[in-house]
């Protein structure tokens, strides 16, 4: 068997698996040039590895996390973000749009699809609040924190107690994540966000976008609401004394 | 009309989209800047670099494709820049050309028996391998990718990493131990 550089450097990089690798380890056993050469190859890398290491633990300088922070993010992604997650949430389903048309009218078409027309939609505006309706509303209504299932459209995060007196839970239904405050007419929104991609249902309170936290941390008097706490608060219909 | 009362919200869950991707920009500075500093040789050429490529990067994201992966993305930002600078640059050193600058080579080829090299030898044996092969040894060797990231960011197949890598690495061993361990 003849081994070029190429395999031997592939396989010193763990790169060669199954018969290849077999065959490459039963031909080493009887070549220690071939030993050497693979040993040296490791020695290389390591000795890159190692002289790089530090560099990656610099501090960072102000002027690069200033360009993350500050430059300005692609006008034609933000309009898409915006819209996507609007169409797929406000609709209950998902939308796919592909539109020329400029963004400002892309966004009102995607609120006149979410908010007015479509009626399974989790979101209504009563004088400028918008408030939680259908899905979102019962599950905010009814659902414990500690007794969710993973299937359930709602999850409720975290309740509490808001500085003005309201009960507050958090929420995430599909690619959204949000607080709601109960009032006399129901749950308003006090904030709303995209969820992280990664999230999916299984998120936890603790993955709240940042958005959302915090809000939670500007109105939350005291400790979120304990199970007990909670569960009395639903039974008394969320009306704070 | 109503959607001036629905506004902000609106920009709230823009700005949550918005605000995690600067944070998984953030996240990858200390990779970017290495990576960077195995291409340029130099921490300030190597920051202005990544400089370039998060301002690239955040004002052309709608070209990411969501789903991917962020990190190749931006490496592959990061790599295309320095090549257009590589070569812009060279438009220019053929201009100004050093008559010195092949006497300097010889004389640095006379110290290449050390065995052991400094970090700044390291970062002089890679300047001095071409682009294409240093881009694979930073991607590689620096930042640890598998061939097969690697081959995702450069959007070349694995096979042309496996060779552009062996003879960077060729090149490399003859550094660090001397002619007699570089090949075989």
């Amino acid at each position: 068997m003849t081994l070029t550089e190429e395999q031997l450097i592939a396989y010193a990089d763990g790169e060669v698996s199954g018969d290849d690798r077999r065959a490459i380890e039963s031909e080493l056993k009887t070549r220690p040039d071939l030993r050497l050469f693979v040993e040296r190859q490791r020695a290389l890398r390591q000795h890159f590895a190692s002289d790089f290491a530090p560099s990656a633990d610099e501090d960072i300088p102000d002027r690069l996390l200033r360009a993350v922070a500050e430059t300005p993010v692609s006008a034609r992604w933000h309009w898409r973000q915006r819209f996507e997650a609007w169409t797929e949430i406000l609709g209950g389903r998902r939308f796919v749009l592909r539109t020329a048309m400029p963004a400002g009218a892309a966004l009102a078409l995607g609120l006149a699809i979410g908010v007015f027309v479509t009626p399974q939609g989790s979101f209504r505006l009563d004088n400028g609040t918008m408030l939680a309706q259908g899905r979102l509303s019962t599950a905010l209504d009814r659902q414990l924190a500690s007794a969710q299932r993973t299937a359930d459209p709602v999850r409720v995060g975290i309740s509490f107690k808001s500085k003005d007196g309201r009960y507050c839970r958090t929420f995430t239904q599909s690619a959204l994540a949000g607080v709601a405050c109960r009032e006399t007419k129901g749950w308003a929104i006090a904030a709303l966000a995209a969820a992280p991609a990664e999230s999916g249902p299984y998120r936890m309170a603790a993955a709240m976008p940042e958005t959302v936290r915090r809000t939670v941390e500007d109105m939350i008097a005291g400790d979120p609401l304990d199970a007990a706490a909670e569960a009395r608060a639903r039974d008394a219909g969320w009306r704070a004394r | 009309m109503e959607e001036l009362g629905v506004s902000p919200v609106v920009i709230v869950a823009m700005d949550a989209s918005t605000q995690s991707i600067r944070n998984q920009m953030a996240a990858l500075l200390p990779r970017l800047r290495r990576f960077a500093l195995s291409l340029t040789g130099n921490r300030a050429d190597a920051d202005d670099l990544v400089q370039d490529t998060i301002e690239r990067g955040l004002r052309s994201l709608h070209l990411w494709q969501q789903g991917t992966r962020l990190d190749s993305w931006m490496f592959r930002i990061a790599q295309n820049l320095w090549i257009d600078q590589v070569r812009a640059r060279r438009v220019r050193a053929v201009v100004a050309h050093d008559p010195d600058a092949a006497e300097k080579v010889a004389v640095d080829g006379a110290r290449d028996a050390e065995a052991r090299l400094t970090f700044a030898d390291t970062v002089k044996a890679l300047q001095e391998l071409p682009e294409d092969q240093r881009v694979v040894v930073g991607l590689v060797l620096v930042d640890g990718m598998s061939y097969r990231e690697a081959a995702d960011v450069l959007n070349v197949p694995m096979g042309t990493i496996t060779s552009r890598l062996a003879r960077a690495r060729t090149a490399l061993a003859a550094r660090v131990f001397g002619d007699a361990g570089a090949s075989l």
